[in-house]
């Protein structure tokens, strides 16, 4: 009886208090709006099961917890505290992007610069609510709803709060169908949203392979801390273009980004221990980011409306709201928002310039940040 | 420390506009390069046929001095200033049908075969563009023999 009382008291339902239990249940959450909802399902299943095994209570020492130096899981967590995986996801993201769009339309790069405004806002309240620096520059960058860049960013100035402000990013990723459209239909009118845009010109296979290579070149030295992930996400998007590169850009694309996104979504989600989740300062930061996100839409909403009083022909002003990167959700939003005006109006192909743009423009407003704060 | 004063203490308000700023400028310089690349790249395609047309604004037909004796006849000089009377009412280069026109509407004699004479003497010299001019060296020369 000694024995069955000591081998239960070894076990996770003896040792577990009631935060664990909280986040066993976020962690269904986040597996049930993956697998029923297919919110990001390629990101909420790894990070959903990562919180269920970063939540069973395993005793210090034995090199089980994340947090441990000697366990398995810290190993393959390094790559998340080192800055690894993000760049090698830019790197996929470049082999399976198409900059065809922007490059017919290059205004509406702008709209993907000025969604990044919700950024700086962030930062600024971040402050304001009594974060330091740099711990408020990695909540910021939850507004630009690029996950990658909110872990690189995060993994270089405030490591402590990677769990809350990753789980943040990708959670405010997975729901922008559900917190962009109201925010669209706020900002604009009916008449603005069944504006037509043109059909874009045709991109030439030149103009595609000297993309990749003038944007690193022209943004990296302007933000030289932008480097491993724009240089990545460039060099990802030359092997497709390239065409005589294709076996390495289908790899980049398929296995590499596959691998590393079940590694970061894995201990991602592992690395929101309760301990060290469940605290006052991670729920400032879902507030936050929620606000960094609204903001960033909103931004990028109003930009658009701007430059409609100095473009002809107008844009639709939904655009806009592609401008925050969560490629590519936040664009398919605004084909669904726009099609709910007019079935007939197909704005995907057009919201995918933003889209990039907006991927782009984070990588560089992270390596700003990181710069100010280096 | 919260509120403004935090956000004045590190710098807040500086580092939000000069990264809104760094950002913007990022994005609209690439914007701008890339709205221009096309029409460089149609350039660049172009360009053994820019070339060429820019070589032919900028090069004057070149002027064929003669070395060799020309052989003329009294006549023939004579028609030489005729014909070069001509030409100095038309503006170089000159059309050559508009040329016997001209010479046929003051019955000038044979203007056909004249015109060929003037041609082989060189005095009349194609711009290779289907016009003519005439040449005021091979004209001198001509003039001086006399």
């Amino acid at each position: 009886m000694e024995l069955l009382m000591d081998f239960f008291s070894n076990t996770g339902f003896a040792m577990a208090d009631y935060r664990n239990f909280i986040m066993i249940g976020i962690g269904f959450i986040f597996i049930y709006l993956g697998i029923a909802k297919h919110y990001e399902p390629l990101l909420l299943v790894p990070i959903g099961f990562g919180i269920l095994v970063g939540n069973i209570p395993v005793f210090k020492g034995l090199g089980l917890g994340i947090y441990e130096d000697n366990s398995v899981l810290h190993y393959l967590y390094l790559g998340v505290t080192q800055g690894v995986y993000p760049p090698l996801i830019f790197l996929g993201i470049g082999a399976m992007t198409d900059f065809s769009t922007l490059l017919a339309r290059p205004v509406l790069m702008l709209l993907g610069a000025a969604a990044q405004a919700g950024i700086f806002i962030t930062f600024l309240g971040a402050l304001a609510l009594g974060f330091s620096p740099n711990e408020a520059a990695s909540i910021g960058i939850i507004g630009g709803a690029d996950g990658p860049t909110a872990i690189f960013l995060t993994a270089a100035l405030a490591k402590d709060l990677i769990g809350p402000i990753a789980v943040a990013a990708y959670s405010y990723m997975a729901l922008v169908p559900v917190i962009q459209p109201p925010i669209m239909k706020l900002l604009t009118t009916r008449k603005e949203r069944l504006i037509r845009m043109e059909e874009p010109r045709t991109v030439s296979k030149t103009e595609k392979i000297i993309f990749p290579i003038v944007a690193l070149l022209l943004c990296c030295f302007i933000a030289p801390a932008a480097i491993p992930l724009l240089g990545m996400l460039c060099f990802g998007n030359l092997l497709k273009e390239a065409v005589v590169t294709e076996r390495l850009a289908v790899t980049a694309r398929t296995a590499v980004i596959d691998t590393v996104t079940i590694l970061l979504g894995l201990t991602v989600g592992a690395s929101t221990q309760a301990d060290v989740f469940l605290t006052p300062k991670s729920v400032l930061i879902f507030v936050l980011g929620a606000a960094s996100f609204c903001v960033a839409t909103a931004c990028g909403l109003l930009f658009a409306k701007f430059l409609n009083l100095f473009l002809r022909p107008k844009i639709n002003p939904l655009l806009g709201a592609a401008g925050v990167s969560a490629v590519p959700d936040s664009a398919r939003v605004v084909q669904i928002v726009g099609q709910e005006e007019d079935p007939t109006n197909f704005l995907l192909m057009h919201a995918m310039a933003p889209n990039i743009s907006g991927v782009i423009g984070s990588a560089v407003a992270a390596g700003v940040l990181w710069s100010f704060m280096m | 420390m919260n509120g403004l004063e935090a956000i004045a203490f590190y710098n807040g308000w500086k580092i939000s506009a000069t990264g809104i700023c760094i950002v913007f400028t990022a994005l609209c310089t690439l914007s701008f390069i890339i709205s221009q690349l096309h029409k460089g790249l149609s350039i660049w395609e172009k360009r053994e046929e820019y070339i060429k047309k820019a070589g032919k604004l900028f090069s004057r037909p070149k002027k064929t001095v003669l070395h060799r004796k020309i052989k003329v006849s009294e006549s023939f000089n004579e028609s030489a200033r005729q014909f070069h009377v001509l030409t100095q009412s038309m503006k170089d280069p000159f059309s050559l049908p508009k040329l016997i026109m001209l010479a046929k509407k003051i019955d000038l004699g044979r203007p056909h075969s004249t015109v060929n004479d003037l041609l082989s003497a060189r005095l009349i010299v194609p711009d290779g563009k289907g016009l003519y001019y005439w040449d005021n060296d091979v004209y001198t020369t001509i003039l001086e023999k006399e």
